[in-house]
């Protein structure tokens, strides 16, 4: 069973690693997709499960990419090129104004907005790229993560693929496939 | 409420004796021991029910925005209704997780209405079908409770929380717990220090609010008694209310006297790191072990194998882990902090130790010393044992919960021999 844990709240964190690890000794796949690492220091993951930065995978993503080369690399270079001898300190003030008006403005209005529009449901693409499915499960784990989870939803529906069940732990999941038959007991 | 419709079977069907519990606290990966009572009620009451389904409605608290908050707000409904899947859990009871969102920073009679709404989404819209719907947690469970309940339904109620009266510092809150009481059939306070602040904020309800104690499953005596008092324990929450700093300090001056001494916490919580580096700090490294969460029956087997549970907290209602470490034939030494000293009330001395809530370190060390002083031959934890079962065993609780939810089926002579549980009149 492909499992997606969705912990991007990091307020969950211990039945993120335990339920992951479940998976795994199951005999399953795991990913757990979080934010970033930093607040995860204590926790330990199962060697078998896959963790994914959110924000790693968004700073690698093509879009992303060329939107920062463009708004900040390309004009950096310039400005260095154009800024030596005399215009040195002139420059130097331009770039860091335009980066301030400019750039950061352009990158949290337009270029964010349509990387992860709406915080959350509109990240389906963004998604989609992360943490390739197909799942047979999405484990929604903590509140931020649940807009995140309804994007994704959405965007099986409007593609027609087929939406993977959701639970909000994997002791509550509804037995999925022909080889889940166990009963989950307790929590 | 009209013509509701009714979720789970349609509760008529099952001899009406069938049950729905609600609540905010139930064990889970993520927190193994909370509403461990939950579970022992549940289980405590299986001769009762013919079907009993406990709905367990988390509350996920987030730090977020207005803006975030509404996201989540909008995403939660179709998330919950996809989320069909339930398991089993204690004694064929069967569980359902249904998760709350809530902003921090939110009253708790906001809370509840987040409770309630994602208990209705989970259940279609539908009322629950069951003859008695017991809620724990007055707005959280109560409240969910009394909105979800079908019509003609019995709900009950049951406080444990220790944080009370922040819940009626809040105008909304307290006016939200006034209805609760007026409209639930019964309502029970788990200890005496609950039902005080109860009714002192609600004089009109006095004669309502009754004592319904937390059963305590009373398992295999222990192989052989404690001999000496060596094998220090601690379980629940590593936080500043529990006094675990303190109790720390106190075993460190108790094992330069005695090196032979040894501690165990079991449990996680906020000063899980602090403690580990003052542990170094006082060179006790080697004498303390941080065992983590331990699910509930690893807990009882630690207890057995441990020979004084040291409880130093600031504050209880009941004191759950304090009877059960005498079920596991361990002695106490507990603070009085409100609920213990009820508890224990009459086998003080029998069952180890009590001491008064401070700053210093030095009471606990003192009141171990005394103890020590006088085990075993002054400590009688069989005895203590014996008059705890008959108060909070499963039997004595069972039979309690039995008169309150189904008065006109429970053999009344079979329901007469319990002091302790909902000894006033319930309506």
């Amino acid at each position: 069973m492909d499992v997606l844990f969705l912990a991007l709240g990091a307020s969950r964190m211990r039945a993120a690693a335990e339920e992951s690890a479940q998976v795994v000794a199951d005999g399953g796949r795991a990913v757990v997709l979080i934010e970033q690492r930093t607040p995860w220091r204590q926790t330990t993951f199962d060697p078998a499960v896959e963790v994914v930065e959110l924000s790693r995978a968004e700073a690698a993503w093509l879009p992303v990419r060329l939107e920062q080369l463009v708004l900040y690399r390309v004009p950096r270079k310039l400005f260095r090129t154009v800024g030596r001898g005399p215009l040195r300190k002139r420059v130097r003030r331009t770039a860091g104004w335009y980066e301030t008006r400019i750039a950061d403005r352009v990158h949290r209005r337009l270029a964010a907005g349509l990387f992860r529009p709406g915080w959350g449901e509109g990240a389906h693409r963004l998604l989609r790229h992360a943490v390739p499915g197909p799942y047979d499960l999405v484990v929604v784990l903590d509140p931020i993560s649940m807009p995140y989870a309804a994007g994704l939803v959405a965007d099986h529906e409007a593609r027609g693929v087929a939406v993977p069940s959701i639970a909000f732990g994997l002791d509550y999941a509804a037995p999925i496939g022909p080889n889940a038959v166990e009963e989950r007991t307790d929590a | 409420m009209g013509a509701a419709e009714v979720a789970g079977g349609a509760g008529h069907g099952h001899g009406d004796r069938d049950v729905a519990v609600i609540t905010p606290w139930y064990p889970t990966r993520q927190v193994p021991f909370g509403g461990a009572f939950v579970r022992a009620m549940v289980e405590a009451t299986a001769p009762v029910w013919t079907r009993a389904t406990v709905y367990h409605v988390d509350g996920w608290g987030a730090r977020v925005s207005v803006p975030q908050d509404e996201a989540i707000l909008r995403a939660s409904p179709g998330l919950v209704t996809r989320t069909t899947g339930a398991a089993t859990t204690v004694a064929g009871a069967e569980l359902r997780y249904v998760a709350a969102p809530a902003r921090v920073g939110i009253s708790f009679a906001q809370l509840a209405r987040r409770h309630s709404d994602a208990l209705r989404t989970a259940l279609g819209g539908q009322k629950i079908g069951a003859s008695v719907v017991h809620g724990h947690v007055g707005l959280r469970g109560g409240w969910t409770a009394l909105e979800n309940a079908r019509p003609g339904a019995r709900v009950f109620v049951t406080e444990h929380a220790s944080f009370l009266r922040s819940v009626l510092e809040q105008p909304d809150s307290r006016a939200m717990y006034d209805e609760v009481i007026r409209r639930a059939t019964g309502f029970f306070a788990v200890g005496e220090s609950v039902r005080s602040v109860l009714v002192e904020t609600f004089p009109h309800h006095a004669d309502r609010i009754t004592i319904m104690p937390n059963p305590i499953s009373f398992g295999p005596a222990r192989e052989h008694p404690v001999a000496d008092l060596r094998r220090w324990l601690y379980v629940g929450v590593l936080k500043e209310p529990k006094g675990v700093g303190l109790l720390l300090e106190a075993f460190a001056r108790c094992r330069a006297e005695d090196p032979s001494l040894t501690l165990t916490f079991v449990g996680e919580g906020a000063l899980r790191g602090p403690l580990g580096l003052r542990v170094a700090e006082l060179g006790v490294a080697d004498a303390v072990t941080f065992a983590g969460w331990a699910e509930h029956d690893r807990a009882l087997e630690l207890m057995r194998q441990h020979d004084l549970l040291v409880h130093p907290s600031r504050s209880e209602t009941f004191g759950m882990v304090v009877v059960e470490a005498i079920s596991a034939g361990a002695p106490v030494l507990v603070t009085r902090c409100g609920g213990p000293e009820v508890t224990l009330a009459g086998i003080e001395d029998a069952a180890g130790a009590l001491m008064d809530v401070t700053d210093d370190p030095g009471t606990i060390v003192d009141a171990y010393r005394a103890l020590r002083d006088r085990f075993p031959s002054q400590v009688d934890v069989a005895h203590a044992r014996t008059v705890l079962e008959d108060r909070y065993g499963y039997d004595a609780i069972g039979q309690a919960y039995a008169r309150a939810w189904f008065p006109d089926v429970v053999d009344a002579g079979s329901a007469a021999d319990s002091r302790h549980a909902a000894s006033s009149p319930l309506e």
